[in-house]
């Protein structure tokens, strides 16, 4: 059976970086033991790649639907704990995240629907079956809360559904909603959009069924947006209030933004060093190890850190499309470009969370931020890209 | 499913990522190429909080190196709970060392367990700080400063001052001196983390802070308490508003007691209004009334408009003279001139200074110091007013000469009759006696400022005589003393109506100003009394009793020298001898060596007529004298036997014995400065001298070469 060393070098280079990262944030603090825990993790996710690499993809499209029935059964089971943030299922002596794994256990799901009605991926039934099939996971885990992951999901459904074929359009009008949201915001601009909606509706003849139902949709959601918008958790407007205006709080919620930037901004080019980052060090940078580990590579390596490490995740990127080209099943494919959309998603939004270009929601950073199941979870998803790599027939 | 269609996706998604690493990377440049400068300012400021070390201000000393003020070191003392080892010995040490039940600093830690910085315990003085250092815990840390504290209270306090929170002066002395007693303070960069606790460990100083000088008064706090404890009684009993006093030594202008009542406490300064800590003796002028009769009566002696026994016509009291009209408490009739000045005749005064032209009286209470500063080195001095003769009015004439239109601070009237009592020179007074500089031995020493001659000496005494007779039989008679011979002054003065022209009726300043001895004086005191309520508002019998018992007491006490030893008594500016010098033997020297050896013990020549060799000088030999005072050296050309010559000999590293044989063998006269090595001789080994010269020998003991003090005393030994 054929290995890809390339990927796998470049999984274990970044989840190495990221072992470094985790310590230079702990040390000093109490929490030494999370770079230890991050290396055991390590250790098991590159045990779960080589086992996924000798399990043929087809075995995991025929029992794509068993995993989707059995992550919600846990996705279940962890919202009935005791704790006021239910994320985690205790299983030995390590807890882990299903919401992580049900990641994967979608892209699987979502290829099989799809593999299943390839031709029919632009009729309305194939893709509203698509979203009633993320909508059970989606609340599940937004009730833990994590919203992050419902975020992916939501994004993993349109990825798959491009990789399927479906028409651009349709995803188009598909953002449709989301878009009337955010243009709910004032009148004028929903008025704009509005106008905007009709005429790409009549110019690419949508059916006239479709073509009401869009409009009722983007009227209903522009009057509702503003009464939601009232009913939203304090701390969930602020996020947003603060994502469009980091200054509004320095002291509050924005205060995390902009001492992430001050310590990105503070490594300059080539950074303090190893070990010499003040911000991460004098416990500045809130979630140094998880969700900002990012700033603290900034602050340590500078602008060079930064771009090795962007240059790895690119590559990465690259190898996983270059995979999903040439692999030999339509699942196969579908699915390397869900995982391909996972990674990409990931990185970007957490890199542009640090930089304050995207709102803070608690994505880590694959392969690097402190976490058990993010780690197993992206070398899982390495163990079926292998596994798809090695059937490739090389021509 | 291999289709083109696929193959294009694929692009747009990669084209997609393309783009996302742009962006990202096109921020990061913004960040960390363009912002960076800028974002690691910020993210020095938010951790590093800059601290001052404060320096430990100097101390204020009286004249005799009584402790007037000092900073007392205290520590703040800190605990870091993440270096702590075992929470239950901190606990346990502390709570032994400061009594407190146990599991109390427990209680204090836990809390902030998590953090960096927990206060323990405030305000612990040294010892005890000692005592939490010696057993050496890590993780408690302590931070010192220094809080000012006053051990004689309120005594001197309006000339003391003191200083506020922040430990800087802002009165008296603390604030006049404010920068020499400063010192200078260090910066500590203290790294601070996100919770605004600061890590102890992780601080740079920027060197040791500099403490500052210490300043010696010339009051003497003892002195200072007797007449606090007369003034306080008299203040009392009268029930006046305020009252002030100022003791001076006149042949120099040292303030030996400067009070102003009421005071306040500088170490509890804050519980008192502004008002308590004004030094009124420099800060409010007043009319002085009679006491001013000096003035007139000085300058008319001076400028011989009139003879002490000149007959005076008081006209029974009562003189219209420039449009007003004049009386006198008394009427004293036709009197010889003197009288007019120990019964204080108001109309006699005026009379006498109608002799003047404008001008000349003018001159005269100028050269007195009058509507001038007298640069006292205290701040917020007070000029007090005095028009110029081209603003009189057609009444001044009539109004001036018995002291008022004028008005004066106290200091200005104690320096004034001060210039009497020293023989008409006027003083500078002044309140630093010297000031010693930190790890430094140099003292700068302050020395008395001569102004000017005022009078001539025989007004000065011919005044003396009058003032005494003021005493015995005059208007002060209840300041005559049965132990010293007070010569003085009174005045009455209307206190001016507030806001309106005139003067009340119904409210005086009685005061007092005299010196002792009359003919031979070691002090010289005012005290004025603000609007006294006794029936007898007079300054005769108000403020002149305070000045007799002030004396008599410090007399009793051992602080003024008892009048039967009185003779031998010279007030030494400090009363240890430790600074003082001895006259070396400089007969049958060369001017040149004169000098030489003089300089080397602190001293000044004075040389008078012309010639080779010192015949004469003064003081002599063994004479003790204060550094820096001048010798006065006569000098003689002595014709020397040209065949009676001698080489002199190299004793340069010699032991003084060996040389002083050397010089005895050659017959050359010596005079040895030290003892031990010999390290200097003149003149010069191998010149040639005749039987005239001597030859001076400089030691210094073995292997202390440098050590000057150690010198001194073999000088004072010699």
């Amino acid at each position: 059976m054929k290995f890809d060393f390339g990927l796998f070098a470049i999984a274990l280079a970044l989840s190495l970086i990221g072992i470094v990262i985790i310590y230079s944030a702990v040390v000093g603090t109490g929490l030494e033991m999370l770079y230890l825990r991050q290396s055991a993790f390590l250790l098991i996710g590159i045990g779960v790649m080589f086992f996924l690499w000798r399990i043929p993809v087809r075995i995991h499209d025929g029992l794509a639907y068993v995993y989707y029935i059995s992550i919600i059964i846990l996705l279940a089971l962890t919202l009935f704990q005791g704790a006021d943030v239910k994320r985690w299922l205790g299983i030995g002596m390590f807890k882990l995240q299903p919401s992580e794994f049900s990641k994967l256990i979608m892209v699987f799901a979502l290829g099989r629907w799809l593999r299943d009605h390839l031709k029919d991926v632009d009729s309305i039934f194939i893709i509203m079956a698509s979203i009633f099939l993320i909508i059970p996971p989606f609340f599940l885990v937004v009730r833990e809360p994590d919203l992050g992951t419902g975020i992916v999901f939501s994004v993993l459904l349109f990825v798959m559904l491009y990789a399927a074929g479906t028409r651009p359009l349709y995803l188009f009008l598909l953002l449709t909603p989301l878009l009337a949201m955010v243009s709910a915001v004032h009148w004028i601009v929903w008025l704009v959009y509005f106008l905007i909606l009709i005429f790409i509706l009549i110019r690419w003849r949508v059916s006239p069924g479709l073509f009401i139902g869009v409009i009722i949709i983007a009227i209903f959601i522009g009057v509702s947006t503003p009464y939601v918008w009232s009913k939203l958790h304090p701390y969930q407007r602020e996020r947003i209030m603060v994502f469009l205006n980091p200054h509004h709080d320095p002291f509050g919620a924005g205060y995390q933004l902009i001492q992430s930037k001050i310590a990105i901004g503070s490594g300059g080019i080539l950074g303090k060093g190893l070990l010499e980052g003040t911000q991460t060090k004098l416990a500045f940078l809130p979630a140094k190890h998880s969700d900002f580990a990012f700033s603290v590579l900034g602050e340590q390596f500078g602008f060079i850190g930064t771009i090795v490490l962007l240059f790895l995740f690119w590559l990465l990127l690259m190898k996983i499309l270059a995979l999903s080209r040439l692999a030999r099943t339509p699942f196969a494919s579908i699915v390397t470009m869900g995982i391909a959309g996972i990674i990409f998603f990931q990185v970007f939004i957490n890199i542009a969370m640090t930089l304050g270009l995207a709102p803070i929601t608690g994505i880590p950073l694959p392969f690097i931020s402190a976490g058990g199941s993010s780690l197993i979870l992206f070398w899982a998803m390495v163990g079926v890209l292998q596994n798809i790599r090695s059937q490739i027939v090389e021509i | 499913m291999f289709s083109s269609k696929h193959i294009n996706r694929l692009v747009i998604v990669a084209l997609l990522w393309v783009a996302a690493i742009v962006i990202v990377q096109a921020r990061l440049v913004a960040i960390q190429v363009f912002s960076a400068k800028q974002l690691k300012q910020r993210a020095i400021n938010q951790q590093v909080k800059s601290k001052d070390i404060p320096a430990r201000r100097g101390s204020i000393y009286d004249r005799n190196g009584k402790l007037l003020a000092r900073d007392n070191i205290f520590y703040d003392i800190v605990a870091d709970p993440q270096q702590l080892d075992s929470l239950d010995t901190v606990d346990s040490v502390l709570c032994q060392i400061f009594q407190k039940p146990s599991g109390f600093y427990l209680n204090k830690i836990l809390p902030y367990i998590e953090r960096r910085f927990v206060y323990l315990e405030r305000k612990v003085p040294t010892p005890i700080a000692q005592k939490i250092k010696s057993k050496k815990i890590d993780g408690i840390y302590f931070t010192p400063f220094y809080s000012r504290s006053y051990p004689y209270g309120s005594l001197a306090s309006t000339l003391i001052g003191c200083v506020n929170n922040d430990g800087k002066g802002i009165a008296g002395i603390e604030l006049m001196y404010d920068s020499l007693l400063a010192g200078i303070p260090t910066q500590k960069l203290i790294f601070t983390d996100g919770f605004g606790d600061g890590y102890p460990l992780l601080c740079y100083s920027t060197g040791e802070p500099i403490p500052g000088n210490d300043i010696y008064l010339t009051i003497d706090i003892e002195l200072q308490g007797i007449v606090e404890t007369e003034l306080k009684k008299r203040l009392k009993e009268t029930e006046a508003n305020s009252a002030c006093t100022i003791l001076l030594n006149p042949h120099t202008g040292e303030v030996l007691s400067m009070t102003s009542l009421p005071n306040f406490d500088p170490n509890d300064y804050i519980k008192y209004p502004l008002k308590m800590r004004r030094n009124r003796n420099i800060t409010d002028p007043y009319e002085p009334g009679s006491i001013f009769k000096l003035v007139t009566f000085a300058g008319a002696l001076q400028e011989n408009l009139i003879t002490t026994l000149d007959t005076i016509d008081t006209h029974n009291g009562t003189i219209r003279i420039c449009g007003r009209t004049v009386t006198d408490v008394h009427s004293i009739g036709k009197t010889p001139a003197r009288d007019i000045m120990i019964h204080s005749s108001n109309v006699g005064i005026t009379l006498i200074a109608q002799n003047f032209d404008k001008a000349t009286f003018y001159k005269y209470i100028k050269l007195f110091g009058f509507g001038t500063p007298t640069n006292i080195d205290l701040n917020a001095e007070s000029s007090g007013i005095l028009r110029p003769p081209s603003k009189w009015w057609g009444t001044t004439m009539a109004t001036l000469p018995m002291g008022y239109e004028v008005s004066a601070t106290s200091i200005q009237i104690a320096s004034a009759y001060g210039a009497v009592a020293n023989d008409g020179v006027l003083m500078r007074p002044y309140v630093v006696d010297k000031i010693s500089k930190f790890n430094d031995d140099r003292v700068i020493d302050k020395k008395p400022l001569r102004i000017r001659r005022v009078i001539s000496r025989w007004v000065a005494d011919t005044l003396s005589q009058i003032f005494r007779e003021v005493v015995t039989h005059g208007t002060a008679v209840k300041a005559n003393s049965n132990i010293i011979k007070i010569a003085g002054k009174t005045g009455t003065s209307h206190k001016t109506l507030i806001g309106e022209k005139g003067y009340r009726t119904d409210s005086y300043f009685a005061s007092f100003v005299g010196y002792a001895p009359y003919d031979d004086p070691y002090i010289v005191g005012l005290v004025v009394i603000d609007d006294p309520k006794t029936k007898n508002h007079y300054g005769g019998y108000v403020a002149s009793p305070v000045f007799r018992n002030v004396l008599e007491k410090a007399i009793s006490a051992g602080i003024f020298p008892s009048p039967s030893s009185q003779k031998l008594f010279v007030y030494q500016r400090n009363r240890n001898r430790d600074k003082l010098v001895s006259v070396p033997n400089l007969i049958r020297t060369t001017p040149e060596q004169a000098r030489e050896i003089l300089k080397m013990r602190n001293l000044d020549a004075k040389i008078y007529g012309v010639g080779n060799v010192v015949i004469d000088q003064s003081p002599e030999q063994g004479r003790v004298v204060e550094p820096n005072s001048v010798i006065i050296l006569h000098l003689h050309q002595l014709l020397a036997d040209s065949k009676d010559t001698t080489a002199v000999p190299d004793l340069v590293g010699l032991p003084l014995r060996k040389a002083i044989e050397l010089l005895s063998e050659h017959n050359i006269p010596m005079r040895i400065q030290g003892r031990g090595i010999v390290i200097k001789q003149l003149p010069e080994p191998d010149s040639i001298i005749d039987s005239n010269s001597v030859c001076i020998l400089v030691c210094e003991p073995k292997g202390e070469f440098f050590d000057t003090q150690k010198t001194k005393n073999n000088y004072r030994e010699n």
